[in-house]
């Protein structure tokens, strides 16, 4: 599917207009201001800035971890300032899968019931919710026994188990802060490629990163700074940063 | 939605589950917090009913398989023979049979010559119809002439044991060949072969089995009547008593528990709090996983379900255990034969639901705010600490207030309903620890004008509201009820002491010595008062007579009661506690009454015929005299002259009549006493002379009692002034001492608990402080101020909360008498001190060292994530 097929479609995920402020008055941060963008059904979309620009918080919004100030967010047609506490959880059970930088693992919980959290949240039986739990892990590479627990497990491992919970129950977008901000280079490469074997298979990928070698995995890559989108490219090529002034993640 | 979503209750039942195993050290101090209590509930339940007697069990200890038991009543023995036996036999339906043995007084002699009294009994072992009244403990019944067994009091005394020889003083040496307990309790007792040696008070013992259906012959309910025998089971109020004790120690068992575990769930609550915010990731990261707050909440509140279930069935089995295990122990100090353990199922499931129940809402609270945290927030770790509503500490006052008003009013009630006192103390417990966010955060404008260490502690505590909240509500229970129970321990002992003194003033004067013979003085009596009189030179010598009925007065000797008035005097309530009072009437001549200093007034009133009392009687009072036979005369108020200022040898108890008035109602003085006034109070050395020539050595008197048939069947009998104390405590008074130094060591319980739940969950505090260069000195003293400041902020709600409940039920005097009234509440200053000074300076002490002791490398490694959860 190509760029022009994708932007054809209802997009998975997408903000308009969204302002969101920290704190009120004098002292408050704008952290969005009026961000729009909207990712397509299996587009893996590229996020990078330098810190503080906005896009966590982006991130954040996107996954109805938290609401905008002003503005829309929507997820499958959904506007998420409509929902409920328990709808918005359905969301991020169903749709939207969440993969952090430090892991977040339960760490009373093995590999395989981590991964069997939202899908047992879901209302699936336990065997049908392990089947499927197994099922996600293999895909990302982990190998057996899957009853280790977060501690017995390498950092690449424990982030695979951690996007194997994010893609368990065949949600439709991913969205993932800085997810190998922890990993040496050759596990983060592993995860990044994971992420684009996911897109390619459909699922929408939101990745938020610093590194300017993982955005060229990306099918388009943004541009933050002091919560503006300040560019958009498609990642045909590696993406040139804006003219003024130098991006800071892409200094040598 | 569809149908099953939101997880049901497997995820956050596994998630609680793993946990709990996997913080052993936090889930045990929980298991304990809750098992312990629980435990006790059902030990102390088991065990009450264990070794509380059904009806069935005393009417078997006291009959065992007989209808009746028939004895003699004193020295009007009715069944001193076998010929009396057959008339009372055969006042007995046809067809009863009579199981019958001897009993009478003996004394066992010790290697030194000494006489222990025993009574001595030939019952047979070997009868159903005794079964249940003893039991044999060690050894075998008594088969020969010569042998006997002995209970432990009995072997105690002589320091025997089966299989030893004994000395009977009148029954010769005996060989014990066993060890018995008799149930009923009495003291020391040998059971032999042969019949007791001849006493002039052997008797006869029947246990009689009653056909059933035969009517009874009205002999038999005379014999009753006197109280020569007793009905079994016959008579469905016989044991009433027992009913009546088994559920007032029941109920009180049951609001004991309710209360401790009303505490419990408080304390608990706290301790579930200390670990939310350590578990707000946890839940961050469920919530973010598309866990709806339901699931979240369930993930919380199963923790507190799971523990309290784990811990209620745990505490049950120990409590269980334990009592299996003490009960041997018990019978042995209760001196009877327990039965196997009685667990009503009741006992059990009741504890175990409740510890199951109050851990669950004590898991509620922090599962609520919990589940209502921002999902960023959560993830962070950490909470929007806005300020606290007003609304909660105002609450928590009108809570302490009107449930403080309400126990005031429940106290004040005829039959309370126990329900509404305890959900009103649970009203004021709740309102106190509402008090708790509140308090600790106002420590962050106090940590502005601090320094160093203490100024660190107090923005920490303030900081960390949740964590140092929920330490201030777990000590401000507790220790809210040892200020109560401390209150009431000293008002309790203040008044007792207040109504003891009063009683003091009735009693006899430090310069006086009332010696009692009971009838005219034989040579013995005569010996003591010649010795009393060398021990008192110049002391006035009263002869006190009292006024005998004319057909109780056999050559000038007392052979019955005297008369008595009995006064019924509704003011009397006030100071005592009961409206009627008997007193004998003394014989007093005019001389006599003037060596006491008696006004002419009184005098001139016993003259006119009057009775005299010695203490206030109302307008309202009514007097009745009371004759040999208790038949009552009705007197006018008139008849009674009233001399409280009179000082006078157990004043209350007597009355005066003149001579000639007790001969108009029919009696003779007799000899009864005499009363010895000194010139000055007595010394000690006095006091030591008087007691010499009084006392006559007891195993001289027990050797004449025994031997000879004219010995006087009881002593003489001396009150000395000096020898008269005011008791130091009464006995209610020490069970709530009891009480408030177990709240108290309670209290220190979980302020150890508490803060080491704190100290847990607080590592990662010290290792950044650690990590950015804190000398050791000041994490130490950090560690210490928090250690004082947290239980010091709980007392200081506690305090005043206790104290409002103290004087709001303390202040009720209905059941206290006389000048016991005007007694006020006691402020307990020492436990005050205690719980505001002392014990968080220990706690700060001890933290102090346990930060020295734990030494730097292993916050080193905390600081770097190494030793961190």
């Amino acid at each position: 599917m190509n760029v022009k097929e994708r932007a054809m479609r209802a997009p998975t995920i997408e903000l308009r207009d969204v302002v969101k402020v920290y704190g009120s008055g004098p002292a408050g941060v704008r952290a969005l201001d009026r961000v729009s963008l909207a990712v397509a059904p299996g587009e893996f979309v590229a996020i990078s800035g330098p810190s503080a620009s906005g896009k966590s918080t982006l991130l954040h919004l996107a996954g109805g971890l938290d609401g905008p100030t002003s503005g829309t967010v929507t997820v499958g047609g959904e506007d998420l300032a409509h929902l409920r506490p328990a709808e918005l959880a359905r969301v991020r059970r169903r749709q939207v899968g969440y993969v952090f930088q430090r892991y977040n693992l339960v760490a009373s919980l093995t590999a395989v019931e981590n991964v069997m959290l939202p899908l047992e949240f879901g209302g699936m039986p336990t065997r049908q919710a392990r089947g499927a739990a197994v099922a996600a892990i293999e895909r990302v590479g982990i190998s057996r026994p899957f009853d280790r627990f977060p501690d017995d497990l390498s950092g690449g491992e424990r982030q695979r188990v951690a996007i194997a919970r994010a893609i368990a129950g065949d949600r439709d977008a991913i969205l993932a802060d800085e997810p190998t901000g922890a990993l040496d280079t050759i596990t983060g490469d592993l995860v990044i490629e994971l992420l684009a074997e996911l897109a390619a298979a459909g699922t929408s990928i939101v990745l938020v990163t610093h590194e300017p070698r993982f955005a060229t995995w990306a099918d388009r890559v943004v541009f933050m700074r002091d919560g503006r989108i300040v560019d958009e490219s498609v990642a045909a090529a590696p993406p040139s940063p804006p003219a003024e002034p130098p991006v800071e993640v892409l200094s040598p | 939605m569809t149908r099953g979503e939101g997880g049901g209750w497997r995820a956050p039942a596994r998630l609680a589950r793993r946990e709990a195993l996997r913080r052993p050290w936090r889930t045990l101090l929980l298991l304990a917090l809750i098992g312990v209590p629980v435990g006790g509930a059902v030990g102390a339940s088991v065990m009450l009913r264990t070794t509380t007697r059904t009806v069935a069990d005393e009417r078997a200890a006291q009959f065992g398989r007989a209808d009746d038991f028939v004895t003699s009543n004193g020295a009007d023995a009715s069944l001193r023979s076998r010929e009396q036996l057959r008339a009372v036999r055969d006042a007995y339906p046809p067809g009863s049979r009579f199981v019958t043995y001897q009993r009478g007084p003996d004394a066992l002699e010790d290697d030194g010559g000494r006489l222990h009294p025993i009574i001595v009994t030939d019952r047979p072992w070997d009868e159903p119809l005794l079964d249940g009244t003893a039991h044999m403990l060690e050894g075998r019944a008594p088969r020969r002439p010569g042998e006997a067994v002995l209970n432990q009091a009995a072997l105690d005394a002589v320091d025997a044991s089966v299989g030893d020889d004994a000395d009977l003083y009148l029954g010769g040496p005996v060989h014990i060949v066993g060890e018995f307990r008799d149930e009923t309790g009495s003291g020391p007792q040998a059971v032999t072969a042969d019949p007791p040696a001849p006493h002039r008070y052997r008797e006869m013992v029947a246990f009689v089995d009653i056909p059933a259906g035969a009517a009874l012959h009205p002999d038999v309910q005379a014999l009753a009547d006197a109280g020569a025998a007793n009905f079994g089971g016959s008579d469905g109020d016989a044991f009433s008593y027992v009913r009546n004790e088994v559920r007032d120690r029941v109920t009180a068992a049951y609001v004991l528990v309710g209360v401790v575990l009303v505490v419990t769930a408080i304390v608990a609550s706290a301790a579930f709090a200390l670990g939310a915010r350590r578990q707000l990731r946890t839940l961050g990261l469920l919530s973010a996983s598309g866990a709806p707050p339901a699931a979240l909440r369930r993930a919380v509140l199963l923790q507190g379900t799971v523990t309290g279930a784990l811990a209620s069935v745990l505490g049950a089995a120990l409590g269980l255990a334990g009592t299996a295990t003490t009960r041997p122990w018990l019978a042995d100090r209760m001196d009877r034969t327990l039965p196997s353990l009685r667990v009503n199922a009741l006992d059990v499931v009741v504890p175990i639901a409740l510890g199951i129940l109050a851990a669950t809402a004590a898991a509620w609270l922090p599962a609520r705010s919990a589940s209502r945290v921002p999902v960023l927030a959560a993830l962070a770790g950490r909470r929007p600490a806005g300020r606290v509503p007003a609304y909660i500490p105002l609450g928590g006052a009108a809570a302490v207030v009107s449930g403080a008003v309400v126990l005031g009013l429940w106290t004040r009630l005829d039959h309370p309903p126990w329900g509404i006192g305890v959900a009103a103390a649970l009203l004021v417990l709740l309102g106190g620890t509402a008090f708790a966010p509140w308090i600790v955060a106002h420590t962050e404008p106090l940590g502005r004008r601090l320094r160093g260490g203490a100024r660190v502690a107090a923005r920490g505590l303030a900081r960390h509201r949740l964590r140092s909240g929920a330490v201030v509500a777990a000590v401000i229970a507790p220790a809210g009820l040892s200020v109560f129970a401390a209150a009431s321990a000293l008002t309790d002992d203040a008044r007792d002491r207040a109504y003891e003194a009063s009683e003091d003033a009735d009693l006899l004067a430090e310069d006086e010595v009332l010696v009692t013979y009971g009838g005219a003085p034989d040579a013995e009596v005569a010996r003591a008062l010649s010795g009393v009189r060398e021990a008192l030179p110049g002391a006035e010598e009263l002869v006190v007579n009292v006024a005998v009925p004319r057909g109780a007065v056999e050559d000038g000797v007392q052979a019955g009661p005297p008369l008595s008035v009995s006064i019924s005097d509704p003011a009397r309530a006030d100071r005592y506690g009961m409206t009627d009072s008997s007193r004998y009437l003394v014989v007093a001549s005019a001389d006599g009454l003037r060596t006491l200093d008696v006004p002419e007034a009184t005098i001139d009133a016993l003259r006119a015929g009057k009775v005299v009392v010695f203490d206030l009687v109302s307008p309202d009072a009514s007097v009745t005299l009371l004759g040999p036979d208790g038949t009552p005369t009705p007197l006018e108020r008139g008849d009674v002259a009233a001399d409280p200022m009179t000082r006078v040898p157990n004043g209350s108890q007597v009355a005066l009549v003149s001579a000639e008035t007790a001969r108009r109602w029919g009696a003779e003085p007799v000899e009864y006493a005499s009363l010895f006034v000194a010139t000055d109070d007595l010394t000690d050395g006095q006091v030591r002379a008087v007691t010499r020539a009084v006392q006559a050595d007891p195993q001289e008197q027990l050797r004449q009692y025994l031997t000879d048939p004219d010995a006087p069947a009881s002593a003489m009998y001396v009150e000395i002034g000096r020898q008269i104390h005011v008791t130091a405590r009464g006995e209610g008074a020490t069970y709530t001492w009891v009480a408030a130094g177990a709240s108290l060591l309670f209290t220190l319980l979980v302020v150890a608990i508490a803060l080491a739940l704190d100290a847990s969950e607080s590592g990662d505090e010290r290792a950044l402080l650690a990590a950015i260069g804190a000398p050791p000195a000041v994490r130490r003293s950090i560690v210490a101020w928090q250690a004082f400041l947290l239980p010091a902020l709980g007392a200081l709600v506690a305090v005043p909360a206790g104290l409002l409940v103290s004087f709001a039920v303390l202040s009720d005097r209905s059941d206290t008498f006389g000048p016991a009234r005007g007694v006020a509440v006691q402020v307990p200053w020492g436990a005050i001190a205690l719980l505001l000074v002392a014990v968080p300076l220990a706690t700060a002490a001890l933290a102090w060292l346990g930060a020295a002791a734990r030494g730097r490398r292993r916050e080193d490694l905390a600081a770097f994530g190494l030793a961190a959860d």
